[in-house]
């Protein structure tokens, strides 16, 4: 079983979030099927004071928490409930794989009212170029040592959702991502789909709440995250290519690798340069209008010319205006 | 070698909200030609007047990079784009089942036919034809060597692999380009998108295992999630093949065309 291990609350402090923010976020990330959640001190002494970290309600799930501090600080949260991960010297072992850091996982005995904690030995961070090279060999090596490991990709090569995938498949079973991908790690919630899309990992969670999350933490970064970012941007259902139209509506797989639904959006036609006839059809169906007696041929030029001088799609609004205007002429 | 086919005028466009201008097309392609990729997909001729006017004016333009037009299957998308004279015609035809019945609602002979007919039209007028497998990363592998073969038969040197709806994985994308060299010996373009993040690491995954052509739009931009970004493309395979463009050149002119996006 694939454990995934989000990280999304280790990589705010420099936006200084807010206590309730934090909140907010942590209960919506533990909506995910994801497996534990690791945070920053600063974080958790926040959370803290917004009332402590949330009741795990569901018994058949529970997320572990992880606080990332030092050795010498271990003794300070003794009362963190759940377990800890510090950051240890990696030597010259791993130096032929790959540019990498090294943390252990610890877990102090005798704490905790919740299910026993599967905890791997070691964190490796790092790996950004392993795409570029033989990585099953690498993973191969990693994965016959003696002591689990996770696996942490940083993203500077573009790679890291892609390595994430790669390691479990060749057989790794604890890996880490963060949020929206944020602090350079794995994208987590195309980690998510893609583990799920490629049946490495049972689905148990929610993910129509990536929107609300999104919206989160755009909050807490004061900017908006790409509107075509991979699973969580907010125009990636977005369709105006008239063949694109043409294809969903008989059959929405055509071109979409998932539904909308299943990641909290909807999809949306969009009127512009690229829409045919049948886009047409098809928006004002969306739009629930009802216009018969169409010159359908003027009217996809009109639409053409007009988005060509807008220099962009039309608006639904404007949309309606050049096909009331239209009819109109068509009647006359 | 890597040869980069920049498609940022065809599919980059169909990204919802964006229209460009012909004199935007031309702009754009210059810069591109700058870069000195390969070649530009430059448009869709079947699209109109204004399109193939750009076309045949982005062709002008180019000193470096071959222009091409990207075209259905159908006779008179081609004979659109006759009359833009682009160096190259790419005809694309959708390999999946599930694109060939439950989209064009019809059957592999039907499909196999219609491929033979347009090819030998566009090559019977002296045109060099690549030709496009649309969902070939949920088509069946056996399908889609059968159609090279053919193609090969018709002396078409390229085919564009794509990965239309972007659920590919790198080793899945070696695997599929990896198969379809041990039969046949075609030149394989991968065009991936970006649905799980993982368009650049599939481009390289493919060229890797011996696609030599990679497809790219500037910033990434294309249908839903976008194209794999020539950009980062150029970027993370940086020492790993012989090639005319430059990180550097490759951010400045992204930099430049993002002007042009409303991003």
């Amino acid at each position: 079983m694939i454990r995934i291990t989000d990280t999304t609350l280790s990589c705010l402090d420099r936006y200084q979030p807010e206590p309730a923010a934090l909140q907010k976020l942590l209960s919506l990330l533990c909506q995910l099927p994801i497996d534990a959640v690791e945070m920053s001190v600063s974080v958790y002494e926040k959370l803290l004071v917004a009332g402590g970290l949330p009741l795990q309600k569901d018994e058949t799930r529970q997320i572990q928490y992880i606080l990332h501090t030092t050795e010498g600080d271990l003794a300070k949260y003794s009362l963190f409930p759940g377990s800890f991960l510090i950051e240890e010297e990696c030597g010259e072992k791993f130096k032929d794989i790959a540019d990498i850091k090294e943390q252990i996982y610890v877990s102090l005995p005798g704490f905790g009212d919740f299910s026993e904690p599967q905890l791997p030995d070691k964190r490796l961070t790092g790996f950004g170029e392993l795409m570029r090279g033989d990585y099953a060999l690498a993973f191969s090596s990693l994965l016959t040592q003696a002591e689990t490991i996770e696996f942490c990709p940083s993203d500077e090569a573009f790679c890291a959702v892609a390595l994430a995938v790669e390691w479990c498949r060749c057989g790794g079973r604890y890996v880490t991502a963060s949020f929206a991908g944020i602090g350079g790690q794995v994208q987590l919630e195309a980690l998510l789909v893609a583990l799920y899309l490629e049946e490495l990992r049972p689905f148990g969670g929610r993910l129509d709440v990536l929107p609300q999350l999104k919206l989160c933490l755009e909050e807490i970064i004061g900017e908006s995250l790409p509107h075509k970012q991979a699973v969580i941007g907010e125009e990636i259902f977005f369709v105006e290519a008239g063949i694109h139209v043409d294809g969903l509506a008989k059959n929405p797989l055509l071109y979409e690798p998932y539904p909308p639904e299943f990641v909290g959006r909807k999809r949306r036609i969009i009127m512009g340069k690229h829409s045919g006839k049948n886009a047409v059809i098809a928006k004002l169906k969306e739009l629930n209008l009802k216009m018969p007696n169409l010159n359908m041929t003027a009217l996809v030029q009109k639409l053409q010319q007009s988005s060509m001088q807008k220099q962009t799609s039309l608006t639904d609004a404007e949309f309606i205006e050049l096909v009331t205007r239209s009819r109109l002429v068509h009647q006359s | 070698m890597i040869h980069i086919v920049d498609t940022t005028l065809r599919d980059g466009e169909q990204s919802p909200g964006l229209a460009f201008t012909r004199k935007v097309k031309v702009e754009i392609a210059k810069l591109l030609d700058s870069t000195q990729v390969y070649q530009i997909e430059a448009g869709v001729p079947a699209l109109g007047k204004v399109e193939k006017e750009a076309i045949s004016e982005i062709k002008a333009s180019c000193k470096h990079a071959l222009v091409s037009a990207w075209n259905r299957a159908n006779i008179a998308d081609i004979a659109h784009s006759f009359d833009c004279r682009p160096d190259i015609i790419h005809i694309s035809i959708p390999v999946s089942k599930m694109h060939i019945y439950e989209k064009l609602q019809r059957n592999e002979g039907w499909l196999k036919q219609q491929l033979t007919n347009c090819v030998a039209l566009a090559c019977d007028k002296g045109y060099k034809v690549t030709v496009g497998f649309e969902d070939a990363s949920r088509a069946d592998m056996g399908f889609i060597i059968e159609l090279t073969q053919i193609l090969q038969n018709l002396t078409v040197k390229r085919i564009r692999f794509a990965d239309t709806v972007g659920i590919l994985t790198p080793y899945k994308t070696a695997e599929m380009v990896k198969h379809l060299l041990d039969f046949t010996d075609i030149n394989i373009e991968f065009h991936a998108h970006n649905d799980l993040g993982m368009a650049v690491a599939n481009s390289l995954a493919a060229a890797k295992a011996g696609a030599q052509f990679v497809d790219t739009t500037l910033a990434g931009i294309g249908e839903r999630t976008g194209n794999c970004d020539f950009a980062r493309f150029i970027e993370v395979t940086n020492g790993m093949y012989r090639t005319k463009t430059t990180t550097d050149k490759a951010k400045e002119v992204t930099l430049a065309a993002e002007n042009f996006f409303n991003v």
